[in-house]
């Protein structure tokens, strides 16, 4: 083998080595996935001041400790990082009674006085002393037409019956954080 | 923390590989290629010499790619970033009174949420926070004032991780003197968790407020992979 021809071997090998390098940065431009996580006591409160007198914010969870149902709503955080928006939000309850309890909410998309909201309604059942994970209520893009949900304002308002309360809220998206 | 990181450590022995210059290696394997060498040894010896020739341009070869691929994988897992990440929010957004009976005491400023009766009252905070990070919560920060004018105060919080009815929680207490008319922090990281992180992503805060005192802000850091 010849001097240039070995010398046209390493070019081309430098070559594919350098374009092998430099190629998957651009394969690398890829998505990761983000979650808020957050008890319900930072973005949720009782809807009217009626309520109030029910309600026991504990850390872990906020509780209706009164006698009959309250009215609670919830605000979530957004941010312009989810480009296609928020794909999962998990409300978590907790059924601090004997018996089997019923709880009912609404996603609640968009802005007041402005453009189009949207309002998802979901029960769901939760057993007797029950909590954590068991008692999730979760909205996917399968509740909203195959569509992921406004990136921006999202909100809920849930109807808390007696002996139950909320401990946990968390919302889920993709972060494009480029090549 | 990077030091600990095993990407890190893959990546500095790439490193170590990619740094191997062919005009280190080569002259241990290069034979001497004088011509009085090649007349007084004969054709066998001209026939070693040749094959040495050809098996030193092949190491050289060999050498160059190990180098350049190493240096190209190098490169990618560099690329595989953890940056510090705050979630920060004035007490008002994160934070509320534990119990309606505390409610007539307390004053939610934007810039605090206040006592401002005549006794303690409880708060309820809850903060931010993901699971999307490979180290666990690595600090949590609440910002207290003292807005007695003379009255030096003693603040006390627990910080409380995890889910309701679910899994183990954790409780960590710490109290903390506020001067007169001042501020101070409460700061739970490491040295409050045997050197770790925390791994609980619930992060939540209750604290005994005297009367006088209020929470300003609070604040959360995490490492979080940024990708490419």
């Amino acid at each position: 083998m010849s001097f240039p021809s070995q010398f046209q071997l390493y070019s081309l090998l430098l070559a594919a080595a350098l374009g092998s390098a430099f190629a998957p940065n651009e394969a690398q431009a890829v998505s990761r996935q983000r979650l808020f996580i957050q008890n319900a006591i930072g973005p949720c409160q009782p809807s009217l001041a009626a309520f109030e007198n029910q309600i026991r914010n504990r850390p872990l969870a906020l509780q209706n400790e009164g006698t009959s149902p309250v009215f609670i709503s919830c605000s979530f955080t957004g941010t312009d990082r989810a480009a296609n928006g928020f794909d999962v939000i998990v409300l978590i309850f907790d059924n601090n009674t004997s018996s089997t309890v019923n709880v009912t909410c609404s996603l609640v998309t968009g802005l007041s006085k402005f453009g189009t909201q949207q309002a998802l309604p979901k029960t769901i059942v939760m057993q007797p002393n029950s909590g954590g994970f068991q008692n999730q209520m979760f909205w996917t893009p399968g509740d909203n037409g195959g569509q992921p949900f406004d990136n921006f304002s999202l909100n809920a308002d849930c109807t808390l019956p007696a002996g139950t309360g909320i401990s946990q809220t968390v919302t889920r998206y993709d972060e494009d954080v480029g090549a | 923390m990077q030091g600990t990181n095993p990407h890190c450590t893959q990546w500095s022995s790439r490193l170590s590989v990619a740094s191997m210059s062919p005009d280190k290696i080569a002259p241990l394997n290069r034979p001497q290629f004088g011509a009085d060498s090649i007349h007084s040894q004969g054709r066998s010896s001209i026939l070693r010499a040749h094959t040495m020739m050809i098996f030193a341009r092949f190491a050289f070869s060999a050498v160059t790619i190990v180098s350049v691929l190493g240096f190209s994988l190098a490169a990618r897992d560099a690329q595989a970033l953890n940056l510090e990440r705050s979630f920060v929010k004035n007490a008002t957004g994160t934070c509320q009174s534990a119990l309606p009976v505390f409610d007539g005491q307390i004053f939610k400023r934007p810039l605090a949420i206040q006592n401002e009766g005549t006794a303690s009252a409880f708060i309820s905070c809850s903060l931010m926070s993901t699971n999307q990070t490979p180290s666990g919560i690595t600090e949590i920060v609440v910002f207290a004032d003292n807005n007695n004018p003379t009255t030096p105060i003693d603040l006390t919080c627990t910080l409380i991780t995890g889910l309701s009815k679910f899994g183990m929680q954790q409780f960590i207490t710490q109290t903390i003197s506020i001067a007169a008319n001042s501020r101070n922090q409460i700061i739970w990281n490491g040295s409050n968790n045997n050197g770790n992180s925390f791994n609980n992503f619930t992060v939540n805060v209750s604290c005994n407020l005297p009367m006088g005192a209020g929470l300003s802000m609070t604040r959360l850091r995490f490492l979080q992979d940024v990708g490419a």
